[in-house]
This record gives C-alpha cells, structure tokens and sequence, in this order.
C-alpha cells in the first residue's frame, strides 16, 4: 500500500518584501485572502516537479546539497508547507524530528518533557506512561534524566527527542539532519530501533549529509538539487552518483 | 482530477505541468485507491476521526482532506486543537509554571500585583469622584481583573502563531492550538486574579444588588472566551503577516481601557456637575463609549453579574451575535491563509 505519494510537487516560498507600500500590501493580500485570486509575488521556487512513492517498510534517504530542497520535502510531508502544485499525500500517523527540543520545556526535567513531547507528537497520556520506561531506557542519559533540559549536550536532547518520536510507532516517520549530532553508539542503537519500527511496516524518510548514515538507515534514495530530483531508486546507486557529483562538479550527472 | 488539484493547490496556479513529470497519467489513481483504504480505519465523516484512541483526529490525513473546502479545513484544525484537550492542559500550565519558575509565590504574583492595582488606585479613585469606596472597589475591581484577563489574552494571541513558529514549522499539528493554548493559561490566570475581587467583596461586606446574578457569570465567561477564540483567530493571522499590526493591537487595547467603562461608571456619563441627570442631552456620550463599545460588552458580560447586577439584553445581543457571526469570519480567513501561516511565521 502507498505510505507517501508525492506526484509533480511544486512548493514556492513566498518572499514577503517590506519595500512596497504598507497600503498596498494590505489591499493584496486581503484580496487574495477575501478572492483566493493570486497576485504577482515574488517567490522562491524550493521543489519542482517532484514525484515519488513511498511504500511500507521503504526506508528514504534524502542526499543532496544545501538548498537542494531535503528540509522542505519533510516539512511539505509533514503537512506544513502545502502545494503551490501537485499533489501529496501521507497516509497513517505520522512522527517528526525535524529539529530537536521542539515545543520542550528546557527548565523542565528530560522526564517531564517526555510526557509535552509525546502529547505534542500525538501521543495520549496513557501511551506515554506505557512508553517512559523505554523511552528512558533507550535515550540513556543516566540521571540526566531528571536534571533541566538545558544542562543536557546536544546529543543528549537528540538521544531524548529520536526516543520520543520513535516511541509513537509512527507509519511514516520524518527525519532531518537532526540525527548525526548523537554519537557513534547512539547511531548503532537507533538504527536498531529503526530497524525494529521497519518490521512494523513503517515508511522512513531521512535527510542528511552523511552518507553512513544514509547508508545505514535507508534503503532507497533520493538525489535532490536546486529543488529538482536528479536520481531517485535503490540508496547505494544515489549515494554513488551524489559523490560522482561531489567529486566532478555539476558536469557529471 | 482538476478539481482535486485545484482545491489542494490552495491559492496557486493549477496549471498543471506535465513535462518532467516521469509518470503524469497514473497521478488520478492513488487518491481513489486509497480512499477506500482510509474508510477502513473509520475516516468515514467530514472531521476525520480515528477509531484508535490512540491516534488523534489531526494525524490521520485521509485522501479527502484535500479537497474539502478552505472553511471545513479550518473547522477541522479548530476542532482537532480544542478536543486535544490533553496537550492544551498541559501546555497552559507549563507555560503558567515556567513564568513563574524559581519565584517563591509563584502565580501569586499576578494576584498580588492586581490587589496592590485595585487597591491603591481604588482608594484614589473614590475619593477623586466622590463615591463610596466600598462599592467602588468591588467594582472596580471586578472590572479590573477582566480586563486585565481580555487584554492578556489579546496581547499574546496577536504574536501567538509567531512564538509557536518552531512548533508550527516542525510538527503536524493544528495552527489553532496556538489560540487555545494562551486562552486557557489566561482563564486560569483570571481566575486566580478573582479571588482579588472575592477578598474585596466579603472585607467590604459589599451588598450584591441581585445575589441570583452571580449565576451569569460562568456564562458570562464562556461568551467571553468564545468572543476571545475568534478574535485571536483573525488578530494571530494578521499579525504573523503584517508585524505592524502587533503595535496596533498594543496601542488600541491601551486607549481601550480608559475610554471604556471599567475605574469610572458608566451611570456618570449621564450625570452632569451638580449630579443630576441630563440623560437627553448627554445620551450621545453613553451610546458611543458604552452602547457602541465592543469593549464595554465584552467586560460588562462578565463584570456585571460578578458584581451582582444582570446586564442588560443589548450586552448579551451584541456579544453572543458577535461570537457566531465572528467565529464564521475567523475560520473563514484562517481556511484562505491556513498554507501560508507557515511561510509566514
């Protein structure tokens, strides 16, 4: 059954320029609002002509240079950024580390930010309680746990957020960047943990720029640049084809 | 398939492009696979409601979702915020316990500055317009401490959607959770502030003209709060797009409060030096600055059956016409701009 369809995705960042008139920017936009009619705007087009999708248990690496278009992918997954065109579709329950420490409490104990997490990700509260044992098991941070969030290290809130977000068995689970800043042990036991969600017939999709860890968590990928795919199938094609890139310049592809 | 794509395609251009598309002609057939698939799981109604317990209504995205109209959109993300009450509870009290962390009283001190207000100014006051301060008090307290609840309330939903920006950005939730989140911590709030009105009322042995009247206020506070809702709504949507508004809201919610009946009676406005009543000639002032007052309504909804009085019908006309007609203009303009907030914030 398809998790994600992406079909034709065009995403456009609106770029709102305080150098015309206050007047007239009013008049426009609460025409569009009020007629739902589009005026001449400046934008910047993020994804173009995208299409892919996503089945169980496919697991989505996300490659490609800064300002490819990985973090408005998930984001437009996520529900966040809706189509200037085309088509998305997500179907199931969907878990987000788009960026660590969202929504968190960070005077509050890692213990009590569990439960805002958790509530903020979907979770009921009885979920929560059922879960808090692994999740603090999993996160590892010792008696961390109760100390304030904002004596934890960075890798210690994406130990505590991946375990959270993780916890939800999600259908589709979103990742960015997030995850190369916890270490390498952290990075065997999470790709566990994925492992095991993937047996749940889970679909993951992960952006990053270390190729280990694509490598590692995925088992397709997705080359993007300047917002359009330059390849997309099986992961260790798309990651051989992004370091040909990387290694020859743009010429290569 | 053209419909689909231009009601998803909210506010864009539907032209579709074909060109680099690898498989254009299959894109009408996912949508009608998995609409059966979706019903299976008891997505069967317009709001999207889960049969798992476990998974909140905003999570499931059924195919249809795209192609409800902008206003059920909007219901839907109002609705899905409010019945969460489990995330707003939570997230109102936090945002009340880390204000007040590492402070010995705690959320007292939003009592204590509102007593130390009613008092000081309360004695002044009486004694500038020559009343009794044992009715003036409780009245003005009463006043006080909703407008004080009103103008909270407004303050933060004007920058709401761009503090919860983060959250907004990253997670699938519903905008308007980011209304009901400050709403209820300022409900909470109020009510800690009442027992300033309260402690005035019994040390004063103030008399409560209509005891009944009391009765009204938790109504009073639902109009209130409903009026609030879709205020919030419409100010949060404007300002995470026009900053400029921000300073406006600031600006007429200060003037507000002393053009509006809250530390005067309305009653002077009819009264002239010697106190006598010119109500013919004076009715003007008392029809703009009460009558024709957004603001005097939403406070008298609530103050006057605290105080003991029962306000009048054009109160309730006014506030409960204005939560209806308000509530179908605020998610009317959250539905047109609902795909943008995010860019915006």
């Amino acid at each position: 059954m398809d998790r994600v369809i992406v079909d034709n995705l065009r995403i456009e960042y609106p770029v709102i320029d305080m150098n015309r008139s206050f007047r007239k920017e009013v008049v426009n936009t609460f025409g569009e609002i009020l007629t739902r009619r589009e005026g001449e705007k400046p934008a910047v087009r993020a994804i173009q002509n995208l299409s892919f999708r996503l089945q169980d248990g496919d697991r989505l690496g996300l490659v490609g240079p800064n300002g490819a278009g990985k973090s408005t992918l998930l984001r437009t997954l996520a529900g966040v950024y809706l189509p200037s065109q085309g088509h998305v579709e997500v179907v199931g329950r969907i878990s987000t580390l788009l960026t660590t420490g969202v929504g968190m409490d960070f005077d509050d104990t890692g213990y009590d930010n569990i439960m805002t997490c958790g509530l903020l990700l979907g979770l009921s509260k009885e979920n929560i309680e059922a879960q808090r044992d692994d999740i603090i098991e999993f996160c590892d941070l010792g008696d961390y746990i109760h100390m304030p969030m904002r004596t934890y290290s960075t890798g210690m809130m994406v130990r505590l957020s991946f375990a959270i977000a993780t916890a939800i068995e999600p259908d589709v689970l979103l990742i960015d960047e997030v995850i190369g800043a916890g270490d390498a042990r952290f990075s065997s036991r999470a790709a566990d943990r994925i492992e095991k969600l993937m047996t749940k017939a889970s679909t993951l999709v992960l952006a990053s720029h270390s190729s280990d860890t694509i490598k590692t968590f995925c088992n397709k990928g997705l080359f993007m640049m300047g917002g359009r795919e330059v390849f997309y199938g099986d992961v260790d094609e798309a990651l051989e084809i992004y370091h040909k890139w990387i290694m020859q310049g743009q010429q290569a592809v | 398939m053209a419909d689909e794509d231009e009601d998803f395609s909210f506010g864009g251009k539907t032209g579709k492009t074909a060109g680099e598309n690898p498989e254009p002609a299959a894109s009408s057939q996912p949508s009608a696979e998995a609409a059966p698939e979706i019903s299976m799981t008891g997505v069967e109604t317009a709001v999207p409601v889960s049969t798992d317990p476990d998974i909140p209504a905003h999570m499931v995205r059924d195919a249809d979702a795209p192609r409800r109209s902008a206003f059920s959109r909007a219901s839907n993300d109002l609705w899905a915020a409010l019945s969460n009450w489990t995330l707003w509870w939570r997230l109102s009290l936090l945002d009340i316990r880390s204000r007040y962390r590492r402070t010995v009283i705690g959320p007292f001190w939003s009592v204590l500055s509102v007593a130390i207000l009613v008092v000081a100014l309360g004695f002044v006051y009486a004694l500038l317009w020559k009343v009794p301060y044992e009715t003036y008090l409780p009245y003005f307290a009463a006043g006080y401490v909703t407008w004080v609840f009103i103008t909270s309330v407004m303050n933060e939903h004007a920058g709401s959607f761009i503090a919860g920006a983060n959250i907004i950005r990253s997670m699938t939730l519903p905008v308007t959770l980011h209304i009901v989140r400050p709403l209820f911590k300022n409900i909470l709030i109020f009510f800690h502030a009442l027992t300033v009105y309260v402690v005035a009322a019994l040390a004063l042995r103030y008399q409560l003209e209509q005891p009944l009247a009391l009765l009204l206020a938790p109504v009073g506070l639902v109009i209130l709060s409903a009026n609030l809702l879709w205020i919030g709504i419409v100010l949060a949507v404007l300002c995470s797009r026009f900053r400029d508004f921000i300073q406006v809201v600031i600006s007429v919610l200060q003037i507000a409060f002393f053009i509006t009946p809250i530390f005067w009676y309305r009653t002077e406005l009819l009264q002239d030096l010697n106190g006598d009543n010119i109500e013919a000639e004076r009715g003007l002032a008392d029809l703009i600055l009460a009558n024709c007052n957004p603001f005097y309504h939403l406070v008298e909804v609530v103050r006057g059956p605290l105080i003991g009085h029962v306000p009048e019908p054009i109160t309730y006309i006014v506030t409960l016409s204005a939560a209806v007609i308000g509530l179908g203009f605020a998610l009317f303009i959250l539905g047109r701009s609902r795909g943008r907030i995010a860019y915006w914030v």
